[in-house]
């Protein structure tokens, strides 16, 4: 006997079977028809006398109903799978593969604040592994069903929608769905106005977000914006009325790189705006990610390039970006959002997943709290950073900055820095200092030239 | 004699005769014609049928909301369909008389 749940498993599986076939139709068109068997096996079922009839059964071959439906309908087109061989199929994989290593490679190689904002909150060599992952679930599924790429994904798409479909709500969810597509369109061409910015742009003191930019101009950057919003309309509308054709699945995967880009870049800019309060610090210059942060672009003292014997930091001030002597700083969620303008040589890290556990180890055994301060200011906990990270862009510190550890109960730390002038650079001796309860404590002596 | 071939010459005549007396939905209307004799009526050749004579223009539509299940769309005939129905009525009536005259010959000869 059928439970109704066997029940609308049975009809969510007709109707995969049954769309299959219907590649020639229209995607709206589509739609309607399976949403009219849905009505055909619901009356069935309604005007049935025997118990145990199966409406589903009644109907026949899924296939065969299809190609009634066609002939009747006047669609003489043969069905996309057929024209399909297995050589496309072989196209596509190979695709993916260049895709899954040549968009990770391709669009994040340049040594770009942006690149390494969005793999900061990654796992190690994360976009790769990311895509790789993708492409072997893909090949898992076609070597475990053995057909063809192109039938598993629509067949995979039609039963999310079915399932969807059998609740009123669910079909009007998805109409709504339908409605608002007009929305990703535009959503997606600013993706892609955004890319081309980060690719063209990524030096100086060039903002491109969220107004896209060509060659730093915003106007320029807005026409780009718009003839993509344009092509990414006749796209869109393209495919909303033609039937199913050899462009469907890279489409699809272009589309679904797309929302994952998209996603990607609002959520390296999301933190950004998380300090609302400017937090003024009376000490020198600190600008660090705070304590328990998500590994993220650290915007720290940034040493300009070329300067040695002093310190100097990319300011924005009335007058634009300014390369500035420190004197006090204000760590905001502003000048987080700036700094990285400043064109920072940043750089990936060269740490492993062993170093970094070893490392992590190394403090915990000795209930050690890793801290990386700036200057010899007070180590205030709340402010500074905290931990090893991997992510780090390797200019953490400033010239002369301090950085070491202090015991997990510390209420503060400093350090102490004793010049021996030998030369035009001389040698610096650090000696950290905390305060553990009401009491000082030396934690570590270095030296630097 | 394989009433399936016959029917598909018909069937746009018949789902026009029904829908011409009321408006319905695509499985009222199966269920219609196979009250009225057409027994062998497919469910997929009529709801082919309503979508092609639909795209013509012989009918339109309009979508109304079901507590049963998914919402139901009814069809209604167009001026268009009401004239095609007419000249396919016509046509079928001059069919039909052919008909006649030629099994009228057998009839005649057994009798």
């Amino acid at each position: 006997m059928n439970t109704p749940r066997n029940y609308e498993n049975q009809i969510d599986n007709y109707l995969s079977q049954v769309e299959l076939s219907l590649n020639v139709v229209r995607d709206d068109e589509r739609a309607d028809i399976l949403n009219e068997i849905r009505e055909i096996l619901q009356a069935k079922r309604l005007e049935a006398v025997d118990a145990d009839f199966n409406p589903v059964e009644a109907l026949g071959d899924p296939a065969l109903f299809a190609n009634q439906w066609l002939e009747a309908a006047n669609y003489t087109s043969q069905p996309l799978k057929a024209e399909l061989g297995r050589n496309k199929n072989i196209l596509y994989a190979v695709a993916l593969v260049v895709a899954s290593l040549a968009i990770p490679v391709r669009t994040w190689p340049s040594i770009s604040n942006f690149a390494y904002s969005i793999l900061d909150r990654l796992p190690i060599y994360g976009f790769s592994a990311l895509f790789l992952y993708i492409f072997l679930i893909a090949i898992f599924i076609l070597r475990a069903f053995g057909r063809s790429m192109t039938d598993v994904i629509i067949s995979l798409n039609a039963h999310v929608r079915n399932r969807i479909s059998r609740s009123s709500t669910g079909t009007h969810l998805l109409h709504f769905f339908d409605q608002v597509k007009p929305v990703w369109w535009i959503l997606r061409a600013w993706t892609l106005a955004i890319l081309i910015s980060y690719q063209r742009d990524s030096v100086g003191e060039k903002r491109f977000y969220p107004i896209p930019t060509w060659d730093g101009q915003k106007f320029f950057g807005l026409l780009l914006f718009i003839a993509l919003v344009v092509g990414s309309f006749i796209i869109g509308n393209y495919l909303k009325t033609s039937k199913r054709n050899f462009w469907y699945l890279p489409l699809l995967v272009s589309n679904l790189v797309l929302i994952a880009l998209f996603s990607m870049i609002v959520f390296s800019h999301a933190d950004y705006n998380n300090t609302k309060k400017s937090v003024r610090v009376p000490v020198e210059v600190i600008l660090g990610t705070q304590i328990g942060a998500n590994c993220t672009l650290e915007n720290e003292v940034i040493a300009k390039p070329g300067i040695s014997g002093g310190t100097i930091f990319c300011l924005k001030t009335l007058k634009g970006f300014i390369w500035s002597d420190f004197n006090n700083l204000t760590a905001d969620a502003y000048l987080n959002s700036v700094l990285p303008s400043c064109n920072t040589p940043y750089q990936k890290s060269l740490l492993t997943p062993g170093m970094i556990q070893l490392a992590q180890n190394y403090y915990k055994d000795r209930n050690l709290l890793p801290v990386k301060v700036t200057m010899w200011g007070e180590a205030n906990r709340a402010l500074f950073a905290e931990g090893i990270k991997p992510c780090s862009n390797g200019i953490g510190s400033s010239v002369g900055a301090y950085s070491g550890f202090i015991p997990k109960d510390a209420s503060a730390g400093w350090s102490i820095m004793v010049v021996h002038k030998a030369n035009e650079f001389g040698k610096t001796n650090f000696l950290s200092i905390v305060k553990i309860g009401s009491a000082y404590k030396i934690m570590d002596v270095s030296t630097s030239p | 004699m394989d009433n399936s071939q016959v029917l598909k010459g018909v069937l746009d005549v018949a789902v026009l005769c029904v829908v011409s007396e009321e408006d319905c939905y695509g499985y009222e209307l199966v269920r219609r014609l196979r009250q009225l004799g057409l027994t062998d009526v497919a469910e997929a050749s009529v709801y082919g049928t309503l979508r092609r004579l639909y795209s013509s223009g012989l009918l339109s539509c309009y979508v109304v909301a079901s507590e049963d299940g998914p919402d139901r769309k009814y069809y209604r005939l167009t001026n268009a369909g009401s004239k095609t129905l007419l000249k396919g009525l016509s046509e079928w009536d001059q069919f039909v008389g052919a008909m006649k005259a030629v099994v009228r010959i057998a009839r005649t000869k057994e009798g």
